[in-house]
């Protein structure tokens, strides 16, 4: 069975404000005191003292206390060795340490029933040369104006979204780099454009879920973990959109999968194109897919294997491809192969072709309106029929 | 005046000259029994729209060209009716490829092909680069089954040209329907599926058609029609008069004509006046051969003896040993039809090759076989003088004397 995938647009949210967030740099000297402690299990200012800097516990105890307020290590009661806290066991096997800085930042970040309070990216708004913090503070001034005005965008508190990432170290989905936001302020929130989720389900395969788009002139096409967020398996989502897209009952999927195995769609002859009758497949058109914890997706297309929804439906279709089938002219003994192969189209269903003497006739009464009649009638006319060589 | 020197040219020697014979070209009766002549009457159209007209199942067409309203006409109406109705006839690029001096000009290929497209759908058309024979049957394998073979493209030819048409009995038309379906179904290149939507089609294996005693043919796996014209020619002991638009010296059956004509047999061959054939014309004239131009002429037949061929194929390569092309051995009756009609045509021919001759032997409008340039020998008091480039070499010899 075919693959179903199906898409969305999720809309890219942006909060500009001036924050403090601690990204990641190599910090030699720093990374030095978290090995330390991690390969000790705990360390004092002495040990740091002597082991690092080769000078007395008063500035290994200084390190320490730095290393504390960035969070990476931590003691109990304000006294005795320190131990490694949980970012700093990530600083440890990120070899990289998280540090602050304060400056104006636009966060972009998606909020979608597959992917809640996911940040996509950062980006600072200005520099810390004091021109530009001379010029961001006059934008912010002007923006804080123009709202008091009623001629902008209102000032808004930190998004709930945002600020339930409050201290938690978080990969930016568009490079995975990570960040720490520690304080954001308020600030002007809005959308930057959207991205495109794709959930795919494969039979007997883990779905599978896609995130691409442009987000501040940054491309994002990232895989990601779809978790337990998606109940569906292949199977249950093919049958619920099938259900979605004929308007059946279940008993009549049942019946199908029951008649012509998994994955088949009954139909009447009469209701299918072309190419579908060829094909033995047919794409239905589904849409508002509405799955329960994964949310609204857009209308898609299912391609499915299609068979005939009775004998007699059965019995026009191989009727048609028989025509259909007459590319060539046939001598008899072609056109018995040619019936043998239709009739084995259909192993669900009771197809009796009649005998190619019968085709003949029948090919001489439609020469006037079916062009492929010449391919029997021709052959019938000028002696090919009872060749059986070649 | 009176001090003008006059010139004899009647012993000059002149060379070989197609010879204008100041006969009209009177080509009637245009029916002769089972014979048939093209002609302004239209007797041998007539014929071919009356088989097609009388079909009740099935018409097997072949022409190289196919342009001739009435019988198109004829077609649509019988597909309109019900009848099977089959066509075989030149391909495209056969048609792209014959040479503009021929009889055969844009204009009647274009009408060819605007008449195919209009067919296209209602009768099944293909095309080959071999299909050269002409004739349709209606009804074979049907007691009452006939046919016709016609020298003549199913165009304007058969009210202007020299051509013959052999009607054909049950007999023959289930002959010539086994020919047909080999063609069809082994040399085809091309199905016109819809108008202007060529289809091509593989070569299928098909039975090669039974030897037929009075149905012979040329095909790329059988050249019986060569074979039997090159042993009339051989075995004839007393005459042989050929009709054929298309001669080629380098050809066998050429080299077998020339012979016998040198070996005294009586040889007879009506061409038409064309440079393509000047070469064999004359070479035949200084054989021994009498040589005649018929106008427009494009029949193909040769009576040798008391045998006679009508066919579609010239004396050439393409047409004795290749291609696909009929012919009819005639019966005694048929024969002397014939025979009857050739000398009809010898004798009305406008064009008689002369080999030899001075100028004094000669009066009258003039052509160089090779070049196709034509003048006069005109008779001046008490002599003869020609306007072509001998007459131009007289001049300059009398201006001399002066």
């Amino acid at each position: 069975m075919r693959p179903i995938e199906l898409k969305r647009t999720v809309p890219v949210h942006v909060f500009e404000t001036v924050a403090s967030i601690a990204v990641p740099e190599a910090r030699p000297d720093l990374l030095a005191v978290v090995h330390l402690v991690g390969a000790r299990g705990e360390a004092t200012g002495r040990d740091v003292g002597r082991d690092l800097l080769g000078m007395d516990a008063g500035l290994g105890w200084r390190v320490l206390e730095r290393c504390q307020r960035l969070e990476l290590v931590t003691r109990e009661q304000n006294s005795g060795p320190y131990r490694l806290t949980e970012l700093g066991h990530r600083a440890l096997a990120d070899e990289q340490i998280l540090l602050p800085e304060r400056s104006a930042y636009a966060f972009y970040w998606i909020d979608d029933p597959l992917l809640p309070e996911v940040v996509l990216g950062w980006r600072a708004m200005a520099t810390e040369s004091p021109h530009d913090r001379l010029a961001l503070d006059k934008e912010t001034r002007d923006l804080a104006k123009d709202a008091k005005a009623g001629r902008g965008p209102a000032r808004a508190a930190c998004p709930r979204q945002l600020a339930g990432l409050l201290g938690v170290p978080t990969a930016a989905l568009h490079d995975g780099g990570l960040v720490r936001l520690l304080e954001l302020g308020e600030g002007f929130a809005d959308t930057a454009g959207s991205v495109e989720l794709i959930l795919t389900l494969c039979a007997d395969q883990e779905p599978t879920l896609r995130l691409h788009g442009q987000v501040d002139s940054q491309r994002i096409d990232r895989s990601l973990e779809v978790g337990d967020r998606v109940e569906h398996t292949h199977g249950t989502l093919w049958r619920h959109l099938v259900r979605n897209a004929v308007n059946v009952p279940d008993e009549r999927l049942e019946e199908w999968e029951a008649r012509f195995g998994i994955g088949t769609v009954g139909r009447s002859f009469s209701e299918l194109g072309d190419a579908a009758r060829r094909a033995f497949e047919e794409r239905l058109t589904v849409r508002n897919v509405e799955l329960d914890h994964a949310g609204r997706f857009d209308g898609t297309s299912l391609t499915v294997a299609i068979a005939p929804e009775s004998d007699d439906d059965a019995h026009q279709w191989a009727d048609w491809l028989v025509w259909d089938g007459l590319h060539d002219h046939h001598a008899r003994h072609e056109l018995e192969a040619h019936l043998t192969a239709v009739t084995q189209r259909f192993p669900h269903h009771r197809v009796e072709l009649p005998v190619p003497g019968v085709f003949l006739q029948d090919a001489r009464r439609r020469l006037r309106d079916d062009h492929r009649a010449w391919r029997l009638v021709a052959p019938g006319d000028l002696g090919l029929w009872e060749v059986t060589h070649g | 005046m009176a001090d003008e020197e006059w010139v004899d040219h009647r012993d000059d020697a002149l060379p070989p000259l197609w010879v204008g014979t100041e006969r009209t070209g009177n080509r009637t009766p245009e029916c002769l029994g089972r014979l048939y002549q093209a002609g302004p009457n239209g007797a041998l159209r007539d014929a071919i729209v009356k088989v097609i007209e009388g079909a009740l199942e099935m018409v097997c067409l072949c022409s190289f060209l196919l342009s001739d309203e009435r019988i198109h006409r004829a077609l649509l109406a019988v597909a309109g009716r019900g009848v099977r109705v089959y066509v075989l006839t030149a391909s495209r690029e056969q048609l792209e490829r014959l040479p503009k001096d021929e009889e055969r000009s844009r204009d009647r290929i274009q009408e060819h092909q605007r008449r195919l497209d209009e067919l296209a759908g209602k009768v099944l058309v293909r095309c080959s680069n071999q299909f050269h024979a002409k004739f349709v049957l209606a009804d074979p394998g049907a007691v009452w089954a006939s046919g016709i073979l016609s020298t003549a493209n199913l165009n304007p030819a058969l009210l202007t040209n020299a051509e013959l048409g052999v009607t054909m009995g049950a007999d023959d038309v289930g002959a010539a329907f086994a020919f047909f379906c080999k063609a069809f179904w082994s040399h085809a290149v091309n199905e016109l599926r819809q108008p202007g939507e060529l289809a091509t089609c593989q070569g299928r294996a098909f039975p090669s058609p039974a030897p037929h005693p009075r149905v012979i043919w040329t095909l790329p796996e059988s050249t019986g029609l060569g074979e039997q014209v090159l042993g009339m020619l051989e075995n004839a002991t007393s005459s042989v008069t050929v009709a054929v638009y298309g001669l080629d010296t380098r050809h066998r059956a050429f080299r077998m004509l020339e012979d016998r004509a040198k070996a005294g047999l009586e040889v007879t061959v009506l061409l038409p006046v064309r440079t393509k054939v000047g070469q064999a014309a004359i070479e035949l004239a200084k054989a021994g051969a009498t040589v005649v131009g018929v106008d427009r002429l494009h029949a193909k037949a040769i009576v040798a003896d008391d045998q006679a061929v009508v066919m579609t194929a010239n004396l050439e390569t393409h047409g004795l040993d290749q291609g696909c092309e009929l012919g009819v051995v005639l019966n005694v009756d048929e024969t002397i039809e014939l025979l009857d009609l050739l000398e009809r045509w010898e004798a009305s021919a406008t064009w008689r090759l002369v080999a030899k001759a001075t100028v004094g032997q000669v009066l009258g409008p003039v052509m160089d076989p090779g070049s196709g340039e034509t003048g006069d020998v005109v008779e001046e008091a008490n002599g003869h003088r020609g306007r072509l480039r001998w007459a131009h070499r007289t001049k300059a010899k009398k201006k001399a004397k002066r």
